[in-house]
């Protein structure tokens, strides 16, 4: 079936300015859709000869509806068979190594890519990318954006989603691609006289009237028109006299699915057999499998499959067998009788799994077996739903959850299975779905043990998705119970700790935190002691005992080295990052935030990468790098978003609130707000010092002190108990300070000094909290003196924005500073800070000296960190590698290179090589 | 021209509904046609049609009402319609067709002349064309020929020759015509040779009609029943164990149309096995009227002309084409006519056919709300009354608006003349001059008509119980039982009524 490429001149002509690009160096993507049958994977073809006369590589995969079933199996398939001799991805035809370990081997095809691309500029088609696995999904997901700046071109090819599959992976994918409104390449049905000259080759003659009349009745889809002809000319409906086609039936097929039935019929009984039975593969089959189905010997088939292959079969490119259109294939098995159906997908999932395919094909078949069937799939299911859980979760889900009805009400086994499913959602952040499903459970009565790991399992499921108060109420009920195992409990005691923490409970936290590990340690449970310890840690930063932070999560770290595996996969690292931070200890902090990292990406903890980069913002910050605060934040929310993590997503929308509004982008910083607001709306909770007063600096700075304040009464009411906020931003007492007096409160004025002081004398070692007292209870009494004491402890805490900030305040008591702290925004990129003392020193009649600038760098559009990874990538570096030698993420990297490519107007990694080398000379 | 071409006066495209009605509509005015049919046999779509009474008054001139309603069901059996939320529940709302024995004594009680004299009828598709064909086959003035199909048409200025092709003996032929009647369906071979086009009146609404058998739902309740749960549509209990499902379907839905099974299943939790899905009808849906019917000699009527989204619905109004071209074209073949009586088809069906179209999307509105309103589980007395608010759903008799009865355009007022016949019957094929007067006041008239040769029965009907709603003393009546004229005496100026009559009065309105 492969018809010319008729009425396409549009797309094609888009199509080939595409690939002319990618042949250039620009890399990007695109996504065609139109109904099955439009005519996508046709225009395909001529793409991939476009690109073979580029001298374009091509990796592409026709996906198909069990690629679902296999984790990663449509990007694998697709780079596995690149038409390019390259070694880049050799390794993907070892067996399966996605299954041990998925995220190391998302990292792995990464670096294979920029290999690849590096030798050559790479296209990769997936076509039927609604079929997509989850695994490559989520491969996609994440390698569309790292290689941005890599001349790598996607193409997807996708159908429109009905009621029933969109959700599914691959439409999620299109939709996530699409969401910013980018318009798809659509492809629209063929015009009269396209389907007239397809009517005619199909025909292989002229035709007339009647038949152009008839073939409008498929409104221009090809693949509907060309299985009625067929049809009719099977059936002799169709004849051709004088070199002229006529439609002359009086029987007359009146679908699609009547038109394949009147085709399959022309054909002799053994060969029709042979189609029905290899209908229910789903999947491109080898002709030793339908052998083995049909229980023919290889030598009777082959004649078949010829008969059969002149209008149903086509080879693929490894030569086994597929449909020609997935459409056909469906229709075919559509009009096998369920007995039959059910015989034989029984022994199609006898033969997938003697072949060692993926389990979750092996269920899919079993599961369409009929009702014994359905046992055998749960089974297969649960025999590996670890595995199961970190590659396929979704796919795996979707079988349970057709299963369960199967399973009747009163299995005792019932319960366990719907808690397993509970389970698998979770993993795939169907949260919706668990929480509903989790609930039938709990009302149908479950025994204890079950009911609290259904109920750990949703608790775990909320927080992930940041419905903390579900979280508490769903550990409650299970906790309610006193007789569930011990390190159950601990494990339930640990989620409750962080979600109380964000709940503002930190008395409850943290006596959660401590049973946590009082139950956890003896069972053995040193994954929710180590999760509790670092929930301790929280509420101890949150309440300011910032010693007693740094303690706890330096025991959980330790407890985590000793004891590896689960307590391990905590990465408590990250709170020991974050203590370290608040009390100055920078270079510790970064040191521990590095080796951190290694881990989380080694053990491929794809949870902790927004946290990760939450506390690397938090460490930028303070160290007054604004613009690599940004950046970094802003890879952590697109990482957070790509997990739907949304609880993280606040914590990084609020720093990258707060940076905007230091950097002078109000604007930017009302998106920012806008998305927390939504986020909020959906039910996603916040601590105040994240959010709340991140809105508040946006409100002060566009001029609305009252407003702002209205804001934070809670907050300041609130301080002595919690005053996180100085710890993280020691600069912000006195700004509050500030805000309280300008807008006539001077009792809250006295609260926040009153705090400051509190937790300075908690944390008598902490220059930043003592300086933040000084600050703070200068600027309520106007003391100079004070003043420019917090000045000096600034200055050793080494935060220059907190010193800027009280130089500047000392200058308008008549101190000096107004130079030393315009140099230093300058530095820190604090634009609206940079403004404001420019403006008091014009006033003052003082020329603002230029600050003393240094030698002029090359680039100069570019931030210093954005430079550094400008000459690594023109130094030919890939982003992997530019990562590990600039010790950032590659999140960041991509991000940088983002900005740099619209700072300096490149698209391609060439142009930014050329560009470095002329500007920055020899860089080697 | 070559010489061996066959010549009639009409030829006629396609042997369904619309194809045997203007056949017999020609030959009832003494016109002989030749009938082409690419099909031997009835199409193997067993939908169930419900011809309504205005339509079978229609049929009844034609003598074809005995004939059919041998092939009908049951006429002592009601329709019910059921709105449910599931299949498997129970009804929220019941509405119940009578069956055509009650309402046929319930018409015979009403005197305003709204009844339609014929009760509806309710016939499968199949057994309809079946009994068509047989009446085409034994009437000697058509000329059926099955298995022929017309694949050009070239027109000229004062004939039609198309080409045909006889699929049994692979012989071409060439048909001369004086006129060409393009009733060959939805994908018309004849529209698209004139190069007539279609216009869209609206989105689509894309569905399937799936033909199954299932002896568990057809027996689930007493009486043949049209089942409606979440915008699908069953209708079981007319034919056996067969049943018909009309689902729709999204734009975005398309690839359910590769399994059927599967999607009924999803749409009404009917299990059954594919092996028992008889025939899938796909159907796009687009509500379209032709933009022109008429390309000089080549006429189109029924589905070549225009198409609704739920097919059936535009019975009545196909049944309309077939007599309204028929008799226009017998006229014009017979001489007594010109071109201003044919350019009246197209003025008044083209406008019933969006008058269809509105009346479609009004109904449905009220469908949907429905289909909600059930959905969120309404009351049944709330349902009811949406149902009674609404435009008709289902209207068995399409007499029209009783206020119309007997206005220029509409149907005259039936009544039963005193020795007990229907005023109806007494109608002539052609023109009929109703008078009432004693003194056959409208003579002159019928005169003048006739020195034109224009065929007008005299119809002297002085002291008739005519109902309140008759509208003159003398009315003059076509031949599809419309009044064009009516008055208390003869006019002044003969020649102006009969010009009115047999040409494109732009007010003409019909409603049949």
């Amino acid at each position: 079936m492969s018809w010319r490429l008729l009425g396409r001149e549009p797309e094609v002509e888009l199509l080939t300015g595409i690939l002319d690009d990618t042949a250039a160096g620009a890399g990007g993507w695109h996504v065609l859709t139109g109904p099955p049958g439009i005519g996508k994977s046709r225009l395909l073809q001529a793409v991939f000869e476009l690109a073979a006369q580029r001298d374009l590589a091509v990796a592409t995969r026709e996906a198909f509806r069990l690629d679902q079933a296999a984790p990663l199996v449509t990007l694998a398939g697709a780079l596995r068979d690149c038409t390019t001799e390259t070694s880049a991805f050799a390794w993907l035809t070892e067996h399966e190594p996605e299954r041990s370990d998925p995220l190391g081997t998302l990292q792995r095809l990464r670096t294979s890519l920029e290999q690849a691309t590096r030798e050559r500029p790479l296209l990769i088609v997936i076509d039927d990318a609604q079929w997509t696995d989850e695994l490559s999904a989520l491969a996609i997901r994440e390698l569309i954006p790292a290689l941005a700046s890599a001349p790598v071109r996607w193409l997807f090819a996708h159908r429109p989603p009905s009621t029933e599959d969109r959700d599914s992976p691959g439409h999620q994918l299109m939709r996530w691609l699409l969401r910013d409104g980018t318009p798809p390449i659509r492809l629209n049905p063929l015009a009269d006289p396209d389907i007239a000259e397809l009517s005619a080759d199909v025909v292989g003659a002229a035709v007339d009237n009647t038949v152009v009349a008839l073939a409008a009745s498929c409104l221009g889809n090809p693949l509907r028109t060309e299985q009625l002809l067929r049809a009719l000319v099977a059936t002799r409906q169709l004849v051709v006299a004088r070199g002229v086609g006529s439609v002359v039936g009086d029987d007359l097929p009146s679908s699609f699915v009547d038109s394949v039935r009147e085709l399959l019929d022309s054909l002799s009984e053994p060969a029709a057999w042979l189609l029905r039975s290899a209908s229910v593969f789903g999947r491109p089959f080898g002709v030793d499998e339908v052998a083995r189905l049909s229980g023919h010997p290889l030598t009777r088939l082959y004649p078949l499959v010829g008969e059969a292959m002149t209008d149903f079969l086509v080879e693929d490119t490894l030569g086994g067998l597929a449909f020609a259109h997935d459409l056909v294939r469906q229709a075919v098995y559509s009009m096998l009788p369920r007995p039959m159906r059910e015989q034989l997908h029984r022994e199609v999932a006898a033969i997938t799994s003697d072949a060692g395919r993926p389990a979750l094909e092996t269920a899919e078949h079993q599961l369409k077996s009929g009702p014994s069937g359905a046992g055998a799939a749960v089974r297969m299911v649960r025999s590996m739903a670890r595995e199961i859980a970190r590659v396929a979760p979704g796919a795996a889900a979707d079988i349970m959850l057709r299963a369960l009805p199967a399973v009747d009400a009163g299995d005792p086994d019932r319960p366990v299975l719907i808690a397993d499913t509970v389970g698998l959602l979770a993993s795939a952040a169907r949260l919706e779905e668990a929480r509903r499903l989790g609930g039938e459970a709990l009302g149908a009565g479950l025994d204890p043990d079950t009911e609290a790991v259904l109920l750990l399992g949703l608790a775990e499921a909320c927080k992930h998705g940041g419905l903390n108060t579900m979280t508490v109420e769903y550990t409650d009920t299970a906790l309610r119970n006193p007789r569930i195992p011990a390190g159950v409990q601990a494990r339930l005691h640990a989620v409750r700790t962080h979600a109380l923490c964000y709940l503002g409970d930190l008395a409850g936290a943290d006596d959660s935190g401590v049973r946590a590990e009082a139950l956890g340690r003896p069972a053995g449970e040193y994954g929710a002691v180590v999760f509790g310890l670092a929930g301790r840690s929280l509420v101890a930063y949150t309440e300011g005992r910032l010693d007693d932070s740094l303690a706890y999560a330096r025991s959980a770290t330790e407890l985590a080295d000793q004891e590896g595996g689960a307590a391990a996969h905590q990465h408590p690292r990250i709170w020991l990052g974050g203590a370290l931070t608040a009390l100055d200890r920078f270079d510790e902090a970064e040191q521990v935030i590095r080796t951190g990292r290694r881990e989380s990406d080694r053990s491929g903890s794809a949870w902790a990468d927004p946290l990760w980069h939450y506390f690397q913002t938090a460490l930028l910050y303070a160290r007054g790098r604004l613009e690599e605060a940004a950046v970094e934040a802003q890879s952590g929310l697109a990482v957070a978003e790509q997990h739907e993590a949304n609880a993280l997503a606040m914590p990084l929308l609020g720093m990258l609130l707060r940076i905007a509004v230091r950097r002078g982008e109000l604007s930017r910083a009302q998106d920012h707000l806008d998305q927390v607001r939504r986020l909020a709306g959906d039910g996603v909770t916040a601590v105040p010092e994240d959010v709340l007063w991140a809105e508040a600096v946006l409100l002060v700075a566009t001029g609305a002190p009252k407003a702002a304040f209205d804001l934070l009464r809670d907050l300041y009411a609130g301080l002595a108990d919690r005053p996180a906020l100085f710890a993280a931003d020691p600069a912000a007492a006195a700004e509050l300070v500030r805000l309280a007096r300008d807008t006539g409160h001077l009792g809250e004025a006295s609260i926040v000094v009153a705090a400051a002081r509190r937790l300075a004398e908690r944390n008598p070692g902490s220059h930043s909290a003592a300086g933040a007292a000084e600050h703070a209870a200068g600027v309520h009494h106007g003391d100079l003196a004070r003043v420019e004491r917090a000045v000096a402890e600034f200055r050793l805490a080494n935060r220059p924005l907190a010193l800027a900030a009280a130089l500047e305040d000392a200058a308008s008591l008549g101190g000096d500073g107004y130079q030393e702290a315009l140099s230093i925004v300058t530095g820190c990129g604090a634009e609206r800070v940079r403004a404001r003392i420019e403006a008091v020193l014009r006033a003052r009649g003082a020329v603002a000296p230029e600050p003393s600038a240094p030698p002029a760098p090359c680039l100069p559009q570019l931030s210093p960190a954005e430079r550094r990874v400008a000459i690594e990538v023109g130094r030919g570096g890939t982003n992997s590698e530019v990562a590990e030698i600039l010790f950032i993420s590659k999140h960041t990297v991509d991000a940088h290179l983002r900005n740099i490519f619209a700072k300096l107007g490149v698209r391609r990694r060439a142009e930014l090589a050329a560009l470095v080398a002329r500007e920055c000379g020899p860089t080697t | 021209m070559p010489p061996s071409a066959l010549r009639t006066p009409v030829l006629v495209a396609g042997a369904g509904v619309v194809g045997s009605l203007t056949a017999l509509e020609l030959a009832h005015h003494g016109v002989p046609s030749m009938v082409v049919e690419r099909a031997d046999r009835p199409a193997r779509i067993p939908d169930l049609l419900l011809i309504n009474g205005r339509s079978m008054e229609l049929l009844r001139r034609l003598d074809l009402t005995r004939d059919l309603r041998a092939a009908g069901l049951d006429p002592d059996c009601p329709l019910d319609f059921l709105w449910s939320a599931g299949i498997d529940r129970p009804p929220a709302l019941q509405w119940r067709l009578p069956p055509v024995a009650t309402l046929r004594q319930a018409y015979a009680s009403t005197t305003d002349g709204t009844a339609p004299i014929e009760p509806y009828l309710l016939i499968s598709s199949p057994g309809l064309i079946g009994r068509l064909r047989r009446a085409l086959r034994g009437h000697p003035l058509i000329d059926l020929r099955t298995r022929w199909t017309l694949t050009e048409v070239e027109a000229e200025a004062d004939t039609v020759t198309a080409t045909v092709l006889d699929a049994e003996a692979g012989a071409r032929h060439f048909v001369e015509a004086g006129y060409l009647a393009g009733c060959d369906g939805a994908d018309s071979t004849v529209r698209r040779c004139a190069g007539l086009t279609l216009e869209e009146l609206g989105p689509p609404a894309p569905h399937l009609i799936l033909h199954f058998r299932s002896p568990t739902l057809a027996a689930r309740w007493a009486n043949p029943t049209v089942a409606v749960t979440g915008g699908t549509t069953v209708i079981t209990g007319h034919d056996g164990d067969r049943c018909v499902a009309y689902v729709p379907l999204t734009a975005d839905e398309q690839a359910a149309l590769a399994n059927p099974a599967d999607l009924l299943q999803d749409r009404l939790g009917v299990a059954e096995d594919p092996s028992r899905i008889v025939t899938v009808v796909q159907r796009a849906g687009v509500p379209s009227v032709a933009r022109s019917y008429r390309r000089g000699r080549v006429f189109l009527a029924g589905q070549a002309a225009h198409q609704v989204e739920t097919p059936g619905d535009d019975l009545a109004t196909c049944i309309g084409d077939a007599v309204g071209l028929g008799w226009r074209l017998a006229a014009a073949v017979h001489g007594w006519a010109g071109d201003r009586l044919l350019a009246g088809y197209q003025t008044e069906r083209r406008r019933q056919a969006l008058a269809d179209r509105e009346h479609a999307v009004r109904r449905r509105a009220t469908r949907l709300r429905l289909q909600r309103l059930v959905e969120s589980g309404v009351d049944g007395a709330a349902l009811a009354a949406v149902l009674r608010n609404g435009p008709a759903q289902l209207d068995p008799a399409g007499t029209g608006p009783a206020e119309l009865a007997g206005v220029a355009g509409y149907r005259p007022p039936a009544f039963r003349l005193t020795g007990g016949g229907q005023f109806f019957d007494r109608l002539g094929p052609q023109f009929t001059l109703v008078d009432l007067t004693v003194g056959q006041d409208g003579y002159p008239l019928v005169k003048a008509a006739r020195t034109r040769g224009i065929p007008v029965r005299h119809l002297p009907l002085a002291g008739a119980p005519t109902p309140a709603a008759w509208s003159g003393r003398l009315v003059l009546i076509r031949p599809d039982q419309v009044v064009v004229w009516s008055a208390d005496g003869p006019p002044i100026d003969c020649d102006g009524v009969l010009d009115e009559a047999t040409g494109a009065r732009s007010r003409l309105y019909e409603n049949t």
